[in-house]
């Protein structure tokens, strides 16, 4: 009996097996489409703006959207959405988010998928009118290609921007980050790290273009996306942000379990002891504490902040605190 | 036809995942500094030349990183945990192979370990039969200074590779057409050697070889001799003949002409070739050098094959790019 069933439970597993087998053939034939040439086709292209203005130093947006045109019977096509150099893109940081590389993707016949184009806007950029072009293409066929022109308009740089730079050194540096900041320079650093408290260990942030934004892969928690980055650099380069006035506002940070402070425009000049003293205010345990340390760039070291050196506005320190503590980065340390 | 496309993805995706062990920043809240000062043979590593270590914690984990070293090869590395060990490599960009290579442990975290890392190089070849063709899945045994006897077996196509050789004397020997065939041969630190092992039977090649030169240079001698005046060819018709055949400089302007095709990432992973010209270069090598995510360069590597700039050659568990044919000029695409 025992081993009928035994034989029952073989035979009901090797048909499970054969069935995921079967299955997933089917998917993979299914998802592979046809290449035909037939199924070759122009994409749709459409852009959510005709024009857009931003100013030296921003990042601005472009929905862009595609659109799968190949028949019924071709199934899944593969397709690829870029910038060109073309005009003026040569002049520009441009990059797709999310993609690092050339930019493929699947679409069903009819299916339209869209992607955030972000265009890096470097700080040296001369206000005018400049023209970018995007691009859509099949995978299969290259050629057949349809393009859609933008206006890009930028404006003279605002004199109320901040100013973020960061002298790398050959090894690990900290960088000052907040979401959508752009950061121009050193081409080659295509990967940050930021320490995320919720995960209690670093998370990898991908650099599309002239922004660093949380890779596929990591959990992005809103309070730590002001934290600083390490990147690690193999030449000495400079990494430089233009902080609007805006970027920081109602920007409120958790020194909860670690965080890797930007220190922001507002805190120039007030000293570590002003930053521990705020914190030490909200406690409410004679066992809580705040450290806080600096990242010594030129020795790969880990040094310790003295409670009367001044803070500089875009430095980075690590700040640890065992208890809940806030704190504002748009105004000054209370 | 379908399925190797997401076979592919599959392998892409394995090749994500195992990305999110690449190296990590300097521990945020360390428990331990470890203060190491490093050398080799040759003496304290440079300031600012990286090395990349890879340690197992008291947790079980494996974690990794990089370090940047400072005056006499100072760096200090900070865990979360005790090290139960440590492997340390350092890559001279300059040489075509890992240069040198630590295994042990690091003990106390209260002083500074003084780690004089083992030169090393890589060994790769050939073993073909005496006809000329593979001599595959054979045996090949490599035995260098530290006494530890290696062995490999040979691909299809003859290739066998050796990473992480001590540099010092090696001796490289196979058996193939049941005859023994043995190479030494001297390995320096950071040094790609490239063999090509053939069994050859009945070897009178250096008599024949003796003898040739020999009748030759009578030959000369006796047409010297006799030579009437005036047969002698010019200066320059003889200039003509010494010369070697003319080897342009690499990139030359067709290279470039190419280059400006290709965006940076391409360009600097073809200039890499370039500059490790004539030696295959592996594939992890280049990630590492380059900082490229490994999924990404595995696609731009395939569209450079595709554009026919570099070729991927697998020998082993290794994968090696060098110059495509096409791009060096030496063929039709």
């Amino acid at each position: 009996m025992e081993k009928g069933m035994k034989g029952a439970a073989f035979a009901i597993f090797a048909l499970a097996c054969a069935l995921l087998l079967v299955l997933g053939i089917g998917v993979a034939y299914a998802a592979s489409g046809n290449t035909d040439a037939a199924c070759s086709v122009f994409p749709e292209l459409s852009l959510e703006k005709g024009a857009i203005s931003s100013g030296p130093g921003r990042v601005a947006t472009v929905k862009i959207s595609v659109k799968g045109m190949q028949g019924q019977s071709c199934g899944l096509q593969a397709y690829g959405v870029d910038f060109t150099n073309g005009f003026d893109g040569k002049d520009f940081v441009l990059a797709i988010k999310g993609s690092q590389e050339r930019n493929l993707f699947y679409l069903k016949p009819g299916e339209t998928k869209t992607f955030e184009g972000l265009v890096g806007i470097p700080p040296e950029t001369a206000a005018k009118n400049y023209t970018l072009q995007v691009t859509a293409y099949p995978e299969s066929d290259h050629w057949k290609q349809a393009s859609k022109n933008f206006d890009l308009e930028v404006g003279a740089q605002d004199a109320a921007d901040a100013y973020w730079s960061t002298q790398l050194q050959i090894g690990w540096n900290l960088v000052p980050n907040a979401p959508y900041l752009g950061i121009y320079g050193c081409p080659d650093i295509n990967t940050g790290y930021r320490y995320s408290a919720y995960k209690g260990d670093y998370i990898t942030l991908n650099r599309y273009g002239a922004v660093f934004s949380v890779a596929p892969f990591e959990q992005d928690v809103a309070n730590e996306n002001y934290g600083g980055l390490f990147v690690f650099s193999t030449k000495r380069c400079t990494l430089e942000s233009r902080v609007p006035s805006d970027t920081l506002r109602d920007a409120q940070v958790s020194l909860r379990d670690g965080q890797l402070l930007s220190i922001p425009p507002a805190w120039n000049g007030q000293t570590a002891g002003k930053l521990v003293q705020s914190c030490m205010e909200q406690s409410k345990n004679p066992s809580d504490a705040v450290e806080l340390k600096a990242w010594d760039a030129n020795n790969q070291k880990w040094t310790s902040l003295p409670l009367n050196q001044q803070l500089k506005n875009g430095e980075v320190v690590r700040a640890l605190a065992n208890f809940d503590c806030t704190l504002s980065l748009e105004n000054r340390v209370n | 036809m379908a399925l190797p496309k997401h076979f592919f993805g599959l392998f892409a995706l394995l090749l994500c995942l195992s990305s999110l062990y690449a190296a990590q920043p300097p521990s945020f809240a360390p428990k331990y500094s470890w203060g190491l000062a490093l050398s080799t043979q040759e003496g304290a590593l440079p300031a600012e030349s990286l090395v990349y270590v890879r340690y197992g914690a008291d947790n079980g984990k494996e974690y990794s990183t990089i370090l940047s070293l400072r005056e006499g090869g100072r760096a200090t590395l900070y865990t979360n945990t005790g090290v139960s060990w440590a492997e340390i490599s350092y890559d001279d960009e300059k040489t075509p192979a890992l240069d040198a290579v630590w295994n042990g442990s690091l003990e106390s975290a209260e002083q500074q370990k003084i780690i004089r890392l083992p030169s090393v190089g890589e060994v790769a070849g050939v073993l073909s039969y005496q006809n000329g063709s593979a001599a595959a899945y054979v045996p090949v045994e490599l035995s260098c200074s530290d006494g530890v006897e290696r062995s490999a077996i040979t691909g299809e196509s003859g290739a066998f590779s050796f990473s992480r050789v001590r540099a010092g004397k090696c001796i490289a020997s196979a058996t193939a057409d049941g005859i023994a065939v043995q190479e030494e041969f001297p390995l320096a630190m950071g040094q790609f050697v490239n063999l090509g092992l053939m069994p050859k039977k009945n070897d009178f090649t250096p008599i024949i070889a003796a003898l040739g030169i020999t009748a030759l240079c009578a030959l000369v001698l006796v047409m010297l001799l006799f030579k009437k005046p005036g047969e002698q060819g010019s200066q320059g018709e003889k200039r003509a003949r010494m010369a070697k055949p003319k080897v342009e400089k690499m990139p030359t302007q067709r290279q470039l002409d190419l280059l400006s095709t290709l965006d940076e990432k391409e360009k600097s992973i073809v200039n890499y070739a370039i500059h490790h010209f004539p030696a295959a270069v592996r594939v992890s090598r280049i990630r590492r050098d380059l900082l490229i995510p490994k999924t990404s360069l595995t696609r731009t590597l395939a569209a450079l094959e595709r554009k026919q700039f570099l070729k991927v050659e697998k020998v082993g568990a290794r994968q090696f790019a060098q110059l495509h044919e096409f791009f060096k000029g030496n063929a039709l695409p």
